[in-house]
């Protein structure tokens, strides 16, 4: 479903322990060059809104947890789509929540950027098997 | 003198021959059928249809007239007259030659020879009594016919002459109707009085004031009959008075009523609590003419709705109604107008006198051409109570949908809550597993992260037996194959280590092309936790861990079978480990809700599961889920 190699990552997730777990884990397995992570929707929003320029430096891949406070992951989506094409058009969104219910796969699975579903914690194996099905 | 003979003669053969009477004499003392012997008037000849011109009338001749069965009789009392020297007198019949067949009376006196004592002249009368005998005859059979219908009438016929307080007869019916005979009546006057119901007596007195005035009448009252039974009579009688206007006899007719007085009671029984019900229900009866005018109503109506009978009869129905279900009723009559007989169903709203409305229901039907009932007939029921519960009930069911929804995503966040931290912790175990060659750590890390991911499982399966158990079924036509490709996929990623380390193989094979009616999540369920059982029980022993899942869908349903060659389960634990929190052994790693999910979300899909398997044998779980 991706390229063999990310160039670059944004993990957007309120929890730090796992926004470490996932820069970590990708950092070891060399899953992408760079890896940024936020805390929140909105600082994330602002911060692909930062590259409306230059979208050279907009990351590929955007790992979003849905269960955040302020703005959880779908509010998010809502407003990514609303983003300017040329921001959006090459970037790839897979949830990663700890989510069981079915409604949120469900919900996921409508939106057209939303490409995968991980269920925490993140692993080499599970971005392994993301890659490959 | 010659010529007053004469007419003498003429006198007497005219009057012989209009009373149909014939003289003869017989000289005894000349031997039987001397010519002469017999001297006979012409009307003789007549009755008994001898030629006098042809032949002179003797003995033989007259026996030859006489009927075969009355000779004997008739020759007898004539010899016995002769001997006694009494009066002859006989009734015997004739038969002419052309075979009719006639009654006669004959009666003659014999006189004696004085010295000798011998019969020497016999005089005597013949005459006709046919028409008599047979005018008797038809009387008697009349009669008869007669006595035999009064002896089987049910109604007692009876006169009694007042002016001697005496029954003058009493028809033979009054043993079946009182249980006395005729004669028990006839012995005691006042047997008819004293079998009287001491209640009902007075019935009785009070009609001597009409009887005294001659005016016929009836009456019904209550009698013991000879065996106790009470029994119900009626009585029509008939007095008669005298020219001095003085009661002189009664003649009547008593009839036993008691089987249509029974009927009657219970009719009226029947009736009446007919009507109470009526009465009393929140049901009514109305009529209403083919210009909506109430031509009846019964009184429950008056008492459903307040308005009284001077305000409800010949109104136009309509005004009753809500306005807004006029039209709907402008329809439904103008239906039943043009299909007589057909019932037809309303519900609206009808106005009380207070002004409120109550809920109606009605059945309504065209009897206009039914000369009984002349009308629209209307079942009317007051549904308000009814309707009002179903608005609770309703109001109710958001209401519990609201907070279902509610509960639903509470226990959601609850399970997203208590599951953050373990994954958290799983994730940095991964971690420290990755970053240290401590063989003891390693262990430990191990250890802790068995612990979790039980917790994890735990969560999860609280999570998905809460949702089959409070969520509705939802049918769709599910691919077998793609749902049992993305599980499998699904799983091989989460257990990609096990599967690796155990060198477990999974072997799909779905048969028919056909898709299953049924519920998608709940299958994913029962094949996610299958699977994954028998990934976590495989036997890394055994030569070829191995788990092969079988499907096979037609139109009735899929059989599912789910192989592993794993640890087995020991056949006594068989049936105890689809119960809740069952564990069967301390290496047990799941949270003991697993199999009980699976039966429970299986009975759900109204299928079944089965079980075979032994302890190293590897298992076997057998289900069928229908197409629904």
């Amino acid at each position: 479903m991706l390229a063999d190699h990310v160039k670059k990552v944004l993990v957007i997730d309120d929890s730090e322990v796992d926004r470490f777990i996932a820069e970590r884990v990708m950092k070891k397995s060399g899953f992408a060059d760079e890896i940024v992570t936020i805390n929140g929707g909105q600082d994330s929003l602002a911060y692909l809104l930062s590259f409306d320029a230059d979208p050279s430096g907009l990351p590929e891949l955007i790992f979003l947890d849905i269960r955040m406070p302020e703005m959880d992951g779908f509010e998010f989506l809502d407003r990514f789509i609303s983003l300017p094409e040329n921001i959006i058009k090459n970037i790839t969104v897979v949830m990663l929540s700890s989510s069981t219910h079915p409604d949120d796969q469900r919900r996921a699975k409508e939106i057209s950027c939303v490409k995968g579903f991980i269920d925490k914690p993140i692993s080499q194996d599970k971005l392994q098997q993301m890659m490959t099905g | 003198m010659t010529k007053n003979r004469q007419m003498w003669e003429q006198h007497l053969e005219a009057s012989q021959r209009i009373a149909r009477l014939g003289s003869w004499e017989i000289d005894l003392t000349l031997p039987d059928d001397t010519p002469g012997a017999w001297f006979t008037s012409d009307e003789t000849y007549r009755i008994l249809q001898v030629d006098k011109d042809e032949c002179e009338l003797n003995s033989t001749l007259f026996y030859a007239r006489v009927h075969p069965d009355d000779v004997g009789s008739l020759k007898e009392k004539l010899y016995s007259t002769l001997k006694e020297r009494s009066q002859f007198e006989a009734q015997h019949r004739i038969v002419w030659p052309d075979g009719t067949e006639r009654v006669v009376y004959e009666r003659a006196e014999i006189e004696y020879d004085e010295t000798s004592g011998r019969g020497i002249k016999m005089i005597g009368t013949l005459q006709d009594i046919t028409e008599r005998v047979m005018a008797e005859n038809r009387l008697k059979e009349a009669n008869k016919e007669l006595s035999m219908l009064f002896a089987n009438m049910q109604e007692v016929y009876y006169s009694v002459d007042l002016t001697k307080q005496r029954h003058i007869q009493v028809s033979d019916a009054c043993e079946k109707v009182y249980g006395y005979t005729a004669e028990d009546f006839l012995n005691n006057n006042n047997l008819w009085i004293d079998v009287v119901l001491p209640e009902d007596k007075h019935i009785l007195y009070d009609n001597f004031p009409a009887m005294a005035l001659g005016k016929p009448f009836s009456q019904a009252y209550r009698i013991r009959h000879k065996n106790g039974e009470i029994r119900w009579l009626e009585s029509r009688l008939s007095p008669t008075l005298n020219a001095d206007g003085l009661l002189v006899r009664l003649d009547g007719v008593t009839t036993d009523i008691t089987e249509s007085k029974n009927a009657e009671q219970v009719l009226m029984k029947s009736e009446s609590k007919f009507r109470s019900l009526i009465q009393n229900s929140s049901d009514a009866i109305t009529v209403i003419d083919a210009n909506e005018k109430m031509i009846f109503a019964s009184d429950s109506l008056y008492r459903i709705t307040g308005f009284t009978e001077e305000e409800t009869m010949g109104t136009d129905s309509i005004i009753f109604m809500h306005p807004d279900d006029r039209p709907g009723a402008v329809k439904i009559k103008e239906y039943i107008l043009t299909h007589p007989g057909v019932t037809r169903e309303y519900t609206y709203r009808r106005l009380k006198k207070d002004g409120t409305y109550l809920w109606a229901e009605i059945l309504i039907t065209n009897m206009i051409d039914d000369p009984a009932v002349a009308g629209i007939v209307i079942n009317f029921r007051d549904i308000t109570e009814w309707k009002n519960q179903q608005d609770e009930l309703r109001a109710l069911n958001i209401e519990l949908k609201k907070s279902n929804k509610q509960l639903d995503s509470f226990v959601y966040s609850i399970s997203h809550d208590l599951r953050s931290p373990i994954t958290s912790m799983l994730g940095i175990l991964n971690l420290a597993e990755m970053d240290t060659n401590d063989a003891e750590l390693l262990c430990k890390l191990s250890m802790l992260r068995d612990c979790n991911t039980r917790l994890d499982h735990f969560i999860q399966d609280i999570f998905t037996f809460f949702r089959n158990a409070r969520t509705e079924v939802t049918l769709e036509r599910v691919a077998l194959d793609e749902m049992l490709n993305e599980v499998v996929g699904d799983l091989r990623t989460v257990y990609a280590a096990d599967l690796e380390n155990k060198k477990l193989r999974i072997e799909t094979n779905v048969r028919g092309a056909d898709k299953l009616h049924s519920d998608k999540g709940r299958i994913r369920v029962v094949l996610n936790k299958l699977i994954a059982k028998a990934i976590r029980y495989a036997d890394h022993k055994k030569t070829d861990p191995c788990i092969e899942v079988t499907i096979s869908v037609n139109e009735k349903g899929a059989e599912i079978l789910i192989k592993d060659n794993g640890i087995g389960i020991a056949e006594e634990h068989h049936l105890k480990v689809f119960e809740m929190f069952s564990r069967v052994s301390k290496k047990s790693i799941g949270s003991g809700l697993g199999l009980y999910i699976v039966k429970e979300t299986i009975m759900k899909l109204k299928g079944s599961i089965e079980l075979r398997s032994g302890l190293g044998n590897g298992a076997e779980f057998h289900i069928f889920l229908p197409q629904m």
